[in-house]
């Protein structure tokens, strides 16, 4: 247990000290901090400039005036022009105000615009930021007019339908809000988070079993402490600054898109559900030793970090397939396919993540997932503990990713 | 009661047989070295020793008894293939490999500065070890080795790739502990290393002992009657008493008759006139012992 210990302890403070780690513990949430800082500034300017144009042209005390020449416009209703638009009887007359100083410009509705659509704008100066709102006073007049003048009708066709959803099964049912961007965006930057970090941090298995046959120091070690002892300490040293790093990036990118809403109006309608929160450490520990300890056994077995590497793509395979099948799971959460995905221990850690970004998940599937996730590992623990034999961490053979897979899942005779 | 009981132990790999039924014990106190070509299984043998690798059969009784996880704490080793953690500072390495020995985090910081100055490495402690020479490196390996005070050290080919000076400090590293009472296992193929500092050895070639005992019991048992004579003129073709003449470096190296005694073929030679400024027994070196065996015992694995 000490020996456990002492290779935590020194594994942990390892790479604790190392400038890349902590560069990149704080550098990954800053930079989008920063970011998102720069945006609000610019943000907070352009609409004040903006702002400004709009008060200072839309709210000109001088009207624009509409000459109606295919005799469309019956009513100028005060809710709709907001005393913007006047009626002129003639061009000639708007021509002679405008350059009075009396209208801003005007409008002239050609005759045969009921069947090409055509007007013309008359001003001074256009300025398109203001036609483009002045503009659409002038089409919600038109409309309302073409409506017969009435109210209540142009209101309905303004807002067509006010949708509400029944589900037969809610627990079930794809309950999401189809019109909110977040509905996709946050399960794909949540399964693509998920999927790099596990990625990542099992990595760093294979590089921490693997530096200490290129240090030479592998057998000093085994002449100290059992190479249990040595897998152990390694694993817990490289989950908690995993853990660490994990629960850092992805608070940080919690808080950034709650503090972002109120700069930010496309944050607005998007937050990541706590759900996602709570399920995102033991899933992301379960996904962690499972694949930690396949890279760790990788690293026993490998000669070298090259070699080892070259094989952890098979290893791998069922978390790039998660991120192949990422539309087919944020699209279809409820299909056989996807229930699958949720309960496959090797997908699992990231893909219930997945699901619970898009809704609800139903308990059963939780608790089946987790039962899964944590049987899956035990037997992946102990078939690795089998190959952190003295005579692998000191044979300097290549893999045989075949015999790889049957010691750790079937087992096999401790050198 | 001896330190290392070695007996009959046999490990394979696959269908290589790399020791098959070794037997030795090491004594207290002693330099013992365990000698042999590449590839004999020496380092096998070691392995088995340290628990690294389980034997297929026989055992290994360490300090009275079996090797248990408190007894590794006792033992200091060094691998043929030397390491350090390359991107750490010196003294944070030796500490973590101090701390897997069982020292204390208070024994560690007493010690480790006395080691550090013995071995001339105190102003490059805070440096990484790839920021050392190799001789640097190695000397940090020693302190590795013997900063827990072990009763037993085994060092595997301790002269491997170092210069005569750092060869030398071995070498007195090694006395300096046989005389404070440390029982070493010196696993080795360079014999005149052997000569200079075993007490006693055992010779194995593919995975068999071919050979064990004190270093001057083994001598004689391999010295014949010959002669070696540095004589003031040449030598005659032919000596009464003396069946082959063989040149030599300046001397000459003569078998005498069958029967006849080295004192006797020296009266043989005063008789004939030959006028000697040196006459002593022809004792083999262990070189010539190493390589008769193990031409006799079929040659060396490849």
């Amino acid at each position: 247990m000490r020996n456990i210990l002492n290779v935590f302890k020194f594994e942990f403070l390892t790479v604790l000290r190392r400038r890349s780690f902590i560069l990149g513990l704080i550098l990954v949430p800053l930079i989008p901090s920063l970011l998102l800082g720069v945006l609000n500034l610019i943000n907070q300017d352009e609409s004040q400039s903006i702002q400004e144009v709009i008060t200072q042209e839309v709210g000109s005390p001088l009207p624009i005036g509409v000459v109606d020449q295919a005799n469309v416009i019956k009513e100028y209703p005060e809710w709709a022009t907001q005393g913007r638009l006047v009626p002129l009887e003639s061009e000639a007359d708007a021509r002679e105000k405008t350059a009075a100083g009396q209208l801003q410009g005007f409008y002239v509705i050609e005759p045969d615009y009921l069947e090409t659509g055509n007007m013309r704008f008359i001003k001074p100066q256009i300025s398109m930021i203001t036609e483009l709102l002045q503009q659409d006073v002038l089409k919600d007049l038109i409309n309302y007019n073409l409506l017969g003048a009435d109210q209540e009708r142009f209101m309905r066709f303004m807002n067509p339908a006010n949708f509400t959803f029944e589900y037969l099964n809610p627990e079930t049912a794809d309950t999401r809000d189809q019109s909110n961007a977040g509905t996709y965006w946050v399960p794909y930057a949540v399964t693509m988070f998920f999927y790099m970090i596990i990625l990542i941090s099992s990595g760093l298995m294979l590089s921490a079993v693997t530096k200490d046959k290129e240090n030479k120091t592998i057998e000093i070690l085994l002449s100290s402490a059992r190479p249990l002892d040595l897998f152990i300490g390694k694993i817990m040293a490289f989950g908690l600054l995993s853990l660490m790093q994990m629960v850092v990036w992805f608070g940080t990118l919690t808080l950034l898109m709650d503090m972002g809403k109120t700069s930010l109006p496309f944050l607005q309608n998007i937050s990541i559900p706590t759900s996602v929160l709570w399920a995102s450490v033991p899933f992301f520990i379960g996904g962690f030793l499972l694949y930690g300890s396949l890279m760790a056994g990788m690293g026993a077995v490998a000669p070298n970090l090259r070699e080892g590497n070259q094989s952890t793509f098979v290893l791998s395979l069922p978390l790039i397939f998660t991120i192949l099948s990422i539309n087919q799971l944020i699209e279809t959460p409820f299909s056989s396919f996807t229930t699958f995905m949720t309960l496959f221990p090797f997908t699992s850690p990231v893909v219930m993540l997945t699901r619970l970004s898009v809704g609800p998940v139903p308990t059963w599937q939780l608790i089946a997932s987790i039962a899964l996730l944590v049987g899956t590992v035990l037997i992946v623990i102990h078939g690795v503990a089998n190959l952190f034999s003295s005579q692998y961490l000191l044979s300097g053979q290549k893999i045989k990713i075949g015999l790889f897979l049957r010691t750790v899942f079937i087992g096999h005779r401790r050198a | 009661m001896a330190t290392i009981i070695v007996d009959k132990i046999a490990k394979s790999f696959g269908a290589t047989q790399a020791v098959k039924d070794v037997s030795f014990d090491v004594h207290p106190g002693e330099i013992f070295g365990l000698l042999g070509p590449n590839g004999s299984g020496k380092t096998t043998s070691i392995r088995i020793i340290l628990d690294i690798y389980q034997p297929d059969s026989g055992s290994v009784t360490i300090l009275d008894g079996p090797m248990t996880n408190e007894k590794l704490n006792h033992i200091g080793y060094i691998p043929e293939e030397r390491g350090l953690y390359q991107d750490v500072p010196l003294d944070r390495g030796l500490t973590y490999l101090a701390s897997l020995k069982g020292l204390t985090e208070d024994q560690i910081k007493e010690r480790l500065p006395k080691y550090l100055a013995k071995f001339d490495l105190t102003e490059h402690a805070k440096k990484k070890a790839k920021e050392l020479s190799k001789g640097m490196q190695q000397k940090g390996q020693l302190i590795a080795a013997l900063i827990h005070d072990p009763e037993i050290i085994i060092i595997d080919e301790p002269f491997s790739a170092l210069d005569p000076i750092n060869t030398q400090l071995v070498k007195d590293l090694l006395i300096e502990q046989r005389n404070a009472g440390k029982t070493i296992v010196m696993c080795t193929h360079q014999m005149n290393q052997v000569e200079q500092l075993c007490d006693r050895l055992v010779l194995i070639n593919q995975g068999q002992v071919l050979l064990q005992g004190e270093l001057s019991e083994i001598r004689n048992r391999f010295r014949t009657n010959e002669v070696i004579i540095d004589a003031l003129n040449p030598l005659p073709e032919k000596l009464n008493g003396v069946s082959r003449i063989e040149k030599l470096n300046g001397a000459y190296r003569l078998s005498p008759q069958e029967g006849l005694s080295s004192q006797e073929l020296l009266n043989e030679l005063i008789t004939q006139g030959i006028k000697l400024n040196s006459f002593e027994v022809a004792v083999p070196t262990l070189d010539e012992i190493f390589i008769k065996v193990v031409k006799e015992s079929g040659g060396v694995d490849e």
